[in-house]
């Protein structure tokens, strides 16, 4: 199901479709009237898309209108029609260059106003015959505004004429099984001449349908009958200078040069441009066929054979520009409703066809019923075939291909409405962290160059370098040594110059202290350790029996030999702690170790060979010998990295 | 048509390439806020440096070698290395220690260095032997030596024996951690130098 839109200054109609694309079906039609764009107190609406879009979702809601697929039709009046002549067919090509081949054909609109598609209406080796259609951007775009903001989301937008050629090329007297055929298409207060040959449209023109002229009295001529237009138009503007001005009141046309009379090249020739007639405004919609044949039997005579006139002289134009190889033997009017079959035959005894007839385009989707009614009570609209044929669209029938829900009317993703503000964030993101960089690196900068003016501010370190060596007796140094009192240029590393001159001097005086080995392993101060054990068994409270026999250091080990009483009395062990000596000792010895691990490793461990309960007269003690493990001393790793790999 | 796409792809390229650009720039940000705080905190390090530089280092090697010059203090070189064997029997000297013949000789000092060639470096040992002597003797010897060549030489494998080791020969102190009893120690004095192929004749 698909549900064409038109909006125009007093009303809102709508046309729902169902069925397939081949067998399309009326499903409704609805009609609904736009209230003023004034308050209660009579003041003039300020947010008037939210006016529109309020009845649009009303009128919407009331005809149950909200699902399926939804087309917005684009009036004749907003509409420019041109055929060009292009020197290739690709449509790729023909893409690059329409829109500057439109801005040349229609020179008075800023081609960025307006919405361009096009259907290429015939292609051979010499290149292609397009036929534009360009539509007003900004009356597209206040529609399909107020619809978004109504809730209802457009599928695509399309124009009259491609409405017109979709539904009538369904109809079985335009199929492509009849022979060339010259199809004049009547509806609202425009006319459509077709060529068609093998069900392909050759030529369409649109213009200004003359029954116009019957109102206000007969017009002889083109001319006078666009004079007349322009004085109805005037009417119009002082009756809209009245009303306060709509912003979607429809568009009655600027004063614009008539293109159609410009004398450009034939190949170029624009059709009639319908919004340049300047229509009444109340009569650019809602002349239906009733209305339409009302009108011509109020003609008289003389009026008839000039309407006549008129539309053959447009269609043997059409014939003329076409320069059709075939003969055009039939004649189909349409839209003319139950005057169709008289002026059909008044328009072929014109043009001098034989064949012809008169058909309602609405038989194919609303087809009249063996009662004589039609399945769907349609009101008399004139642009109900229009609003018909975009419906189809829906279904999937598009003869022209044509949808202006591209580009800036194109129905945005979240992606598109977030891209503006996104950009706007992307390039306050981007200045901010782009100034914060600039001030890190400022400030960077600036603390390098303090850097690098430590290599001379408070002290000059090259001055002070070579300073100390000044009063150095250099005669008997090797070359590596004198290596060691060149200054260390870092070139570009303030920082690490200053750090290496400060090492260097702190590794000389480091050598002049004795505090540096590096070519040879440093052994364990025995003498040192013996003081150590000394000590360690002088805290550990020796009694007057006690009695230190040996201690052996070498590299590996300290041996402590010394006998520890036994025969203390208990108030002599309770003063020194309340272990018994042998115990007291060997804990100060772990104590000892225990400090110093950079020397020892572990506990003190017995050794064999010891005695127990010795005497010397009444004194008695056990000998013991305890083994205090050293750490292994370490090859420097410059000299064993040095010594050849297998060597022990 | 093409040219409103052309406008939303440039569009979105716009968005892309600022939003690439401000992430670049908020690495680079990153980064240089490292660096700025690497080197904020590496200022005062730096200057710390500078000042110890031109107050302290400079100034004390320049001392030492300015009393060097003067001959206020020696060197640790080869020559003084070469001359601790008559060092250790000039502390012996000091120290009273009979160096003689038969029960009353107290000191043995190994004159010529045993060297070891340790590839790398050479490895010299003196052997010094103190026979007999109290507790308080090779102590003071110990120190002594200790004192004077602390800075080139190392006393290893010191071994330290009472002379008389059996408990019932061993007399009663005479007050707590009073002790007269006699002994023998041998200790070996070692330092080092460079390897055989750069050492002088002189060792």
């Amino acid at each position: 199901m698909a549900t064409a839109l038109y909006i125009n200054q007093t009303q809102i109609l709508a046309v729902t479709v169902g069925g397939s694309a081949r067998k399309p079906r009326l499903k409704s039609v609805a009609t609904g009237a736009l209230a003023e764009a004034r308050t209660e107190d009579g003041a003039v609406v300020v947010d008037r898309t939210k006016h529109l879009a309020d009845q649009v979702a009303a009128f919407l809601k009331a005809n149950k209108l909200g699902s399926g697929h939804k087309i917005l039709l684009v009036g004749p009046d907003a509409m420019r029609y041109r055929e060009l002549r292009l020197a290739f067919s690709d449509r790729r090509q023909i893409n690059k260059v329409i829109q500057f081949q439109v801005e040349g054909a229609i020179p008075s609109v800023p081609i960025e106003d307006l919405a361009v598609g096009y259907s290429i209406l015939s292609s051979d080796a010499a290149g292609s015959r397009v036929l534009v259609m360009a539509a007003d951007k900004d009356y597209i775009k206040k529609r399909l505004d107020a619809l978004e903001m109504a809730g209802v989301g457009v599928d695509s937008v399309d124009c009259n004429l491609s409405g017109t050629l979709n539904l009538g090329l369904l109809h079985e007297e335009l199929s492509a099984d009849k022979p060339a055929t010259l199809w004049l298409d009547f509806a609202g207060n425009t006319a459509a001449v077709s060529l068609l040959s093998d069900g392909k449209v050759l030529s369409t023109r649109v213009f200004v349908s003359p029954y116009v002229a019957g109102a206000g009295g007969a017009a002889p001529t083109a001319e006078q009958s666009k004079a007349q237009l322009k004085q109805l138009e005037a009417q119009a503007i002082g009756t809209a200078q009245q009303a306060p001005r709509d912003e979607y009141v429809l568009l009655t046309g600027e004063p614009e040069r008539d293109d159609t009379d410009s004398g450009n090249e034939p190949a170029t020739l624009p059709a009639a441009d319908t919004a340049n007639v300047g229509l009444p405004k109340s009569e650019s919609v809602n002349l239906g066929a009733q209305q339409v044949a009302d009108r011509i039997r109020k003609m008289s005579r003389e009026e008839l054979l000039k309407f006549v006139g008129r539309v053959a002289a447009e269609a043997r134009r059409s014939l003329y520009m076409m320069r059709l190889e075939v003969p055009v033997l039939r004649l189909v009017v349409s839209g003319l409703g139950p005057e169709g079959q008289h002026l059909a035959a008044a328009l072929a005894n014109e043009l001098q066809i034989e064949n012809f007839s008169a058909i309602d385009l609405m038989d194919t989707v609303n087809p009249v019923g063996r009662d004589g009614e039609r399945g769907v009570k349609a009101p008399d609209l004139g642009e109900i075939t229009f609003l018909t044929g975009v419906a189809l669209k829906g279904l999937g029938r598009d003869f022209t291909g044509v949808d202006y829900r591209t580009g800036d009317l194109a129905a945005g993703t979240l992606f598109d409405y977030a891209k503006t503000p996104l950009a706007f964030t992307a390039t306050l993101v981007f200045l901010f962290a782009g100034i914060m960089f600039l001030v890190a690196y400022t400030q960077v900068q600036s603390l390098e160059r303090a850097t690098a003016d430590l290599l001379v501010m408070p002290n000059d370190l090259q001055q002070y370098f070579g300073q100390a060596f000044k009063n150095m007796d250099k005669s008997k140094l090797s070359a590596k040594d004198k290596q060691e009192l060149v200054y260390p240029v870092i070139e570009g590393e303030p920082a690490a110059e200053i750090r290496a001159v400060a090492k260097r001097l702190e590794d000389h005086q480091k050598k002049l202290r004795g505090d540096v080995v590096t070519d040879h392993p440093i052994p364990h101060r025995a003498d040192v350790i013996v003081s150590d054990v000394i000590g360690a068994l002088k805290d550990g409270q020796p009694s007057y029996d006690f009695a230190l026999v040996k201690i052996d250091v070498n590299q590996d080990m300290a041996s402590v030999t010394f006998f520890a009483s036994t025969s203390e009395t208990a108030e002599e062990i309770s003063k020194r702690g309340g272990k018994r000596e042998d115990l007291r000792m060997v804990d100060a010895l772990k104590k000892l170790m225990a400090a110093k691990p950079e020397v020892y490793d572990g506990e003190p461990q017995p050794a064999s060979g010891t005695a127990k309960g010795v005497r010397n007269g009444e004194r008695v003690a056990n000998e013991m010998r305890l083994n205090l493990k050293l750490q292994k001393v370490k090859e420097p790793a410059r000299a064993a990295a040095a010594r050849p790999a297998g060597s022990k | 048509m093409a040219a409103d796409k052309e406008g939303s792809n440039a569009m979105t390229a716009y968005i892309v390439i600022c939003f690439l650009l401000a992430g670049a720039a908020g690495v680079g940000y990153k980064l240089k806020m490292d660096q700025r705080e690497e080197l904020a905190q590496d200022y005062p390090r730096l200057y710390a440096l500078n000042q110890k530089i031109g107050q302290e280092l400079s100034y004390n090697i320049n001392r030492y070698y300015l009393l060097v010059r003067d001959d206020v203090i020696k060197p640790i070189n080869l020559e003084t290395k070469a001359q601790t064997p008559s060092q250790l029997v000039e502390i012996a000297e000091l120290q009273k220690l009979r160096d003689t013949q038969g029960p009353e000789d107290q000191i043995d000092i190994q004159v010529a260095p045993k060297m070891t060639d340790k590839r790398n470096y050479m490895e010299y040992q003196v052997e010094v032997k103190l026979k007999n002597v109290t507790l308080g003797q090779w102590e003071a010897y110990i120190t002594e030596v200790e004192n004077r060549m602390f800075k080139y030489a190392w006393i290893t494998d010191l071994r330290i024996d009472r002379t008389d080791q059996r408990y019932d020969k061993i007399s009663e102190m005479e007050r707590e951690n009073s002790d007269g009893s006699l002994w023998n120690v041998t200790f070996m004095l070692r330092w080092f130098g460079p390897p055989r192929s750069v050492a002088r004749p002189a060792q």
